[in-house]
């Protein structure tokens, strides 16, 4: 309903299309207005009443206003003014104004900025401390003496994080802010995300690496300070002074303070956020309102894991191995020493005796050149990245039906539609700032989530519908479902008949999936299959998001492509809010394969095999290209075991212990004739090698991520490369140079260029159009115009039609009788995979120091487990020693071994070689082990102060209708009508 | 073709070879500064005869004492009053609009002039009684001014409320100020009355 109306401002006639909140209004009108608790990304809070106008005479929040036809407002008035300066005056006599010395004065506190703008000289009420401690952990710091009450961070803890950790205490004498039921931080649920200190007005809720650090006097010591302080407020005549004096150090604050723009190197959601930098120091992580992926939101890796970039266990200088194990060598060494071997190995072995291992992590710039190295300069197309290892069956679903392999919309997708069905994915832990999209949009706006898992993790605990099947049996469900659709008649039959091919052959396929053999396999009940079908049915717009769960298993694949189906077959592509959200892991996952690191696939999934798209690859690289496919990395393990391949080149994967079955990849590499690793630590994969080349993470270097949403987004160098390491791209331009390769690129755009013009599905990306925190998702016309929504247009396949693809169940490996226990793999929230980075944060490693192994309380009590019971789990592959902590996340004999360690607890000593059938991906999922009990004592694996033993207090929002209630809470504008009455 | 291993052998920089790198950036550092350098050396040379330089390296030795010490001793409500009070005064000369004021203080002059004169006069001077005065138009003039001085103080202060609640605040600190002002100024009227009652 946009139909437009009049309103009057301040005397003047405007009109109005949409509605919005007055204030809304005032800021397109360029009205200015003070108001502190307002942000943008988390609504109107109403705790600070600086907003107030007049609407039709009274006295209003222009916040929580909504405009009507023919409103009057006033902005303009003595009245007005008195009113808002009597809110401000009040949050004055809640925080103590020491500009100059104090750490967040950089020319964005609010308060700061809305005294100067207010002119305000004095305050008449006076602060006061709260007696009340100061509440601290070892990421940030809550000073409830400067804390003003706004209770944005409560609203982001609710509303947004939906962690629900954080509340104020309206009935205390003096409110404060407090952690679940006012316990310290470090005893709570928070999970450090890091909300509650970014959207922080002032310096109450501030990060710890910002204390003392960020001023030129921030760092006296405490005992000076107070008295300085004193003194400040006793000369100051006014705040005007104050307010000049802070101003003019505020600024030269810029001068050692430098906030660069960076994307995380983390997950795959992709967030992007300016780091403050003093040198080589992080004094914190600023996430801004425009950032496209997450706005003002992070985790706790994002926000405060960083630790890493300056850990003293970097690699700073090329090691190569000799008889006794590495020595540091100078680059020159260690280029030469790889120019002989591999030439050596190329001339007597041929080309595809070398391989070469893309990372996810590194950027889309230094993947295309890994693949550019392998076949332009080798001659090989033996070239894959860890994708293998997660998702391309995901891939391979979405290619089948539908023709793209990527998610279909963006998070806002997701965040707006009505059903989201979340199948083997941990989205709370593995994806956060995605995950809170959805928490949010089911706390605020009604949308209903389904999860299907087998482990009970956060977002189950909050869905509408929580169903546990078999493990491995997903597509039997979904077939049922979608089986009980079409029988219902609830089939969209417009959008199959305008934009779906082989529909009735696809419907044939789906007999045998009826619901008495779908609850027999699965063990979920027909009411329950029946349950999900009505959800959909009943919903406009369904996005199904799903992860490890589904794709590391033997029909991986499969299984995706029984969801796509699920989505075609009930309409839900080519619309906002709908679609299919495989959630990529690595925050740049999706990109190393988009930029061609496939051993079938050159840049944009064009097909090696393709006389076409060769001859333009060789015309423009000016040699000739391999025609045949090349060994993908599961091939390669075992075409080192054959003797077939000889050379490995591998860059930022730990493949020693994040493949599967890792006794035989360890054995594999010990080999290799020629073993290259190029990471920023000694892992566990570098103690194999034979030459280790050390490599810059995102912090020290450009290039772009490109994230689950198929965003492209631009990094920024924030340090200079630590010792003698080196972004990744120039190595491997050093190393092709070595063979003749002859590049020159001075800057990753030139790379990036390149590819735009090889690659009709990035054809109109460069970096002019990715200045700043702009973004491009995937296709990119060449003129620039990008693709938030997939499939709008029709589907890149044959007739731009979608195609049901049939498919049939494959069973999961099965065990026999003594490996009886079903071992679960999967992620944790604060270490991020095998925690080669996080365990460098001390603050991180300090709650979560150790791997553990979740088992439920009916098996403990079967074994005689308790939490600290140590146990060893046998795989007919290998087996690991760990840590117990008894929990009902799991339950009967399905334990869950997170992957956070590279030492005797590694999962992957227990996996099998088995994958899936289409893509190679290894079944994780699929393994079972024998349990003995070694120490039946001993201390918990997961301390204390772990978040998970926190209890969260939820309500909505911060609940202003406590503050309301007190007996000296006296509306604002109700004073001013009031002393207005009174003067007569 | 290797074992997995986590000897890792540090290049081993002899203290010789690590030295000669560190002279050498410093040599070409100085090399290329040396105009601003030698500058600073004069400037030092300087510095150090006056004996500056073991002041200035003593207070930074011994800064956190120092620091302490005039914290403590500004802290003083005399030393901060005064303070705040010359910030004050140069406020309140702001707000004085002097440009006004500037032929009444060639007025003010000539009175004070005047009473000097009367002071020091001898009694041949005297003027007569105070009906034969008021007859003077000197006398009528200067009265007339005084009244309006007078009607001033005593009008209710509409204007100065408006503009108070315009900057935002009630400054009842600032107002104590301006009534002090105020009564000093009207005290020292009434004072200067008497000299104006002529002495028989």
């Amino acid at each position: 309903m946009t139909e437009k109306f009049e309103v009057t401002v301040n005397g003047e006639a405007t009109s109005v299309s949409n509605q919005k909140s007055v204030m809304q209004l005032l800021n397109t009108e360029n009205i200015d207005i003070p108001s502190l608790c307002y942000l943008p990304s988390l609504g109107a809070i109403e705790t600070c009443d600086t907003c107030i106008v007049k609407v039709n005479g009274e006295y209003v929040r222009s916040c929580s206003t909504t405009i009507r036809p023919n409103d009057e407002i006033e902005t303009v008035g003595e009245d007005i003014h008195e009113a808002q300066i009597i809110a401000m005056d009040r949050i004055l006599g809640n925080h103590e104004l020491y500009c100059t010395v104090c750490d967040f004065n950089n020319g964005n506190c609010e308060i700061h900025n809305t005294v100067k703008e207010m002119k305000i000289s004095h305050q008449e009420t006076d602060h006061t401390p709260k007696d009340a401690e100061v509440q601290r952990n070892a990421f940030y710091r809550y000073d409830p003496d400067q804390c003003i009450l706004c209770g944005r961070c409560v609203e982001a803890c609710q509303n947004l994080q939906v962690n629900e950790t954080l509340t104020i205490d309206w009935d205390l004498k003096r409110p404060r802010v407090i952690w679940d039921k006012d316990s310290p931080i470090e005893e709570s649920s928070c999970v450090n995300c890091g909300h509650c200190s970014t959207v922080c007005p002032c310096n109450a809720m501030m990060e710890v690496g910002m204390e003392g650090e960020a001023g030129f006097l921030t760092g006296v010591k405490q005992q000076s300070l107070r008295p300085m302080i004193e003194l400040t407020k006793n000369i100051e005549t006014g705040y005007d002074s104050l307010l000049t004096i802070s101003d003019i150090e505020a600024t030269m604050r810029e001068e050692r303070i430098k906030k660069t723009k960076t994307v995380c190197t983390y997950c795959g959601v992709g967030c992007s956020f300016d780091v403050w930098t003093k040198g080589r120091q992080i004094l914190k992580v600023e996430p801004q309102e425009e950032a496209p992926a997450n706005g003002v939101s992070t985790c706790v890796k994002g926000k405060f894991g960083w630790d890493f970039v300056n850990s003293e266990e970097r690699l700073t200088k090329p090691l190569i191995r000799d008889e006794e194990g590495f020595r540091e060598v100078e680059w020159e060494e260690a280029l030469t020493f790889i120019r002989s071997k591999m030439t050596d190995i190329k001339t007597n072995h041929g080309p595809d005796s070398l391989a070469f291992v893309s990372s996810s992590k590194c950027t889309n710039e230094e993947s295309y050149l890994m693949q550019k190295l392998a076949r332009a300069v080798i001659g090989t197309n033996n070239v894959d990245n860890c994708s293998r290892y997660c998702q391309s069956p995901a891939t391979k679903g979405l290619w089948r039906t539908v023709g793209y392999g990527g998610d279909s919309g963006s998070i806002s997708d997701i965040a707006q539609a009505e059903l989201i069905i979340s199948i083997g994915s941990n989205t709370a832990e593995s994806h956060p700032v995605l995950a809170t999209r959805v928490k949010r949009a089911q706390k605020l706006n009604g949308q209903k989530v389904i999860v299907a898992d087998i482990r009970k993790h956060e977002l189950a605990e909050r869905a509408d519908l929580f169903v546990q099947p078999a493990p491995g049996s997903d597509l039997v469900w979904l077939s049922a479902v979608t089986k009980y659709i079409v029988d219902q008649g609830w089939h969209d039959e417009a959008f199959l008949a305008a934009h779906v091919n082989d529909v009735e052959v696809f419907f044939e396929s789906l007999t045998p999936y009826t619901l008495s053999y779908a609850s027999e396999v699965t063990h979920l009940s027909e009411e329950e299959l029946i349950s999900i079908a009505e959800r959909i049915h009943e919903a406009k717009t369904t996005s199904i998001l799903w992860a490890m769960g589904v794709t590391q298993h033997g029909g991986g694949s499969d299984t995706s492509t029984a969801i796509s189906n699920l989505l075609l077959v009930t309409g839900n592509y080519m619309k906002p809010g709908a679609g299919a959200y495989p959630l990529r892991g690595h925050n740049n996952v999706q990109g190393t394969s988009d930029f061609g690191s496939m051993p079938d696939r050159f840049p944009g999934y064009q097909f090696v095999t393709d006389e076409n798209v060769r001859q333009r690859f060789e015309k423009h690289w000016g040699v000739d290209l391999p025609s045949e496919p090349g060994l993908n990395n599961q091939e390669m393990v075992e075409a080192i075991h054959e003797g077939k391949l000889k050379a490995l080149y591998i860059k930022g994967e730990d493949m020693g212990i994040v493949d599967t079955n890792i006794n035989h990849v360890q054995a594999a590499f010990e080999k290799l004739d020629l073993f290259i690793v190029q990471d920023i630590f000694f892992s566990k994969t570098c103690q194999y090698a034979d030459v280790v080349l050390p490599a810059s993470p995102s912090l020290e270097k450009e290039g772009t991520f490109t994230n689950t949403e198929r965003r492209i987004q631009r990094l920024y160098r924030v340090m200079e490369p630590l010792g003698d390491s080196k972004p990744d791209w120039e190595i491997i331009m050093a190393i092709a140079n070595q063979l003749g390769g002859n590049w020159n690129y001075k800057h990753p755009s030139e790379i990036m260029d390149e590819v735009a013009s090889l690659t009709p599905l990035m054809a109109g990306v460069n970096y002019d159009r990715l200045e700043g925190y702009k973004s491009l998702q995937w296709p990119v016309a060449a003129d620039g115009k990008d693709t938030p929504l997939l499939f709008t247009d029709g589907f890149p396949l044959p007739g731009g039609k979608a195609i049901l693809h049939p498919v049939k169940w494959t069973q999961p490996l099965a065990f026999t009788g003594e490996y009886d226990i079903h071992v679960n793999n999967g992620r944790l929230l604060e270490h991020f995979h095998e925690g080669n980075m996080t365990y460098k944060s001390k603050s991180i490693s300090g709650k979560t120091p150790n791997v553990f192994l979740e088992v439920s309380d009916q098996l403990a009590a079967e074994r005689g487990i308790k939490d600290g019971t140590k146990v060893r789990l046998t795989s007919p592959y290998g087996s690991v020693k760990v840590s117990c902590l008894v929990t009902d996340r799991v339950k009967g004999k399905q334990v869950y071994l997170p992957m956070n360690t590279s030492g005797e607890g590694a999962i992957n000593y227990l996996t099998s070689s088995h994958t899936d059938k289409d893509t190679d991906t290894p079944a994780y999922k699929e393994i079972s082990a024998k349990l003995e009990v070694i120490e039946e004592d001993g201390e918990s694996p997961l301390p204390r102060k772990n978040h998970r033993f926190g209890t969260p207090q939820p309500q909505v929002g911060v609940n202003v209708e406590g503050k309301w209630r007190r007996s000296d809470y006296i509306f604002p504008g109700d004073l001013v009508r009031e002393r207005r009455r009174n003067h007569g | 073709m290797a074992k997995a291993t986590t000897v890792i052998r540090k290049i081993d920089v002899s203290p010789e070879e690590q030295r000669k790198k560190e002279l050498k950036e410093l040599e070409d550092s100085i090399v290329n500064n040396r105009q601003a350098i030698i500058d600073s050396i004069h400037l030092i040379q300087r510095i150090h005869e006056k004996g500056i330089l073991h002041i200035v390296e003593s207070m930074l030795g011994q800064s956190d004492k120092i620091l302490d010490r005039v914290v403590l001793s500004l802290d003083h409500p005399e030393v901060t009053g005064s303070i705040k009070n010359a910030f004050l005064l140069l406020e309140v000369l702001g707000k004085m609009d002097l440009k006004e004021w500037e032929p009444m203080i060639d007025k003010v002059n000539t009175a004070l002039t005047r009473m000097v004169e009367v002071q020091q006069s001898d009694k041949e001077k005297k003027e007569g009684t105070m009906l034969s005065m008021l007859r003077d138009t000197e006398v009528r003039e200067g009265m007339s001014i005084l009244l309006a001085f007078v009607k001033g103080l005593g009008s209710k202060s509409e204007g100065k409320e408006e503009k108070e609640v315009e900057k935002g605040k009630q400054n009842s600190e600032s107002r104590k100020f301006n009534k002090n002002w105020l009564l000093f100024i009207g005290g020292a009227a009434v004072m200067s009355i008497p000299l104006f009652i002529k002495r028989k």
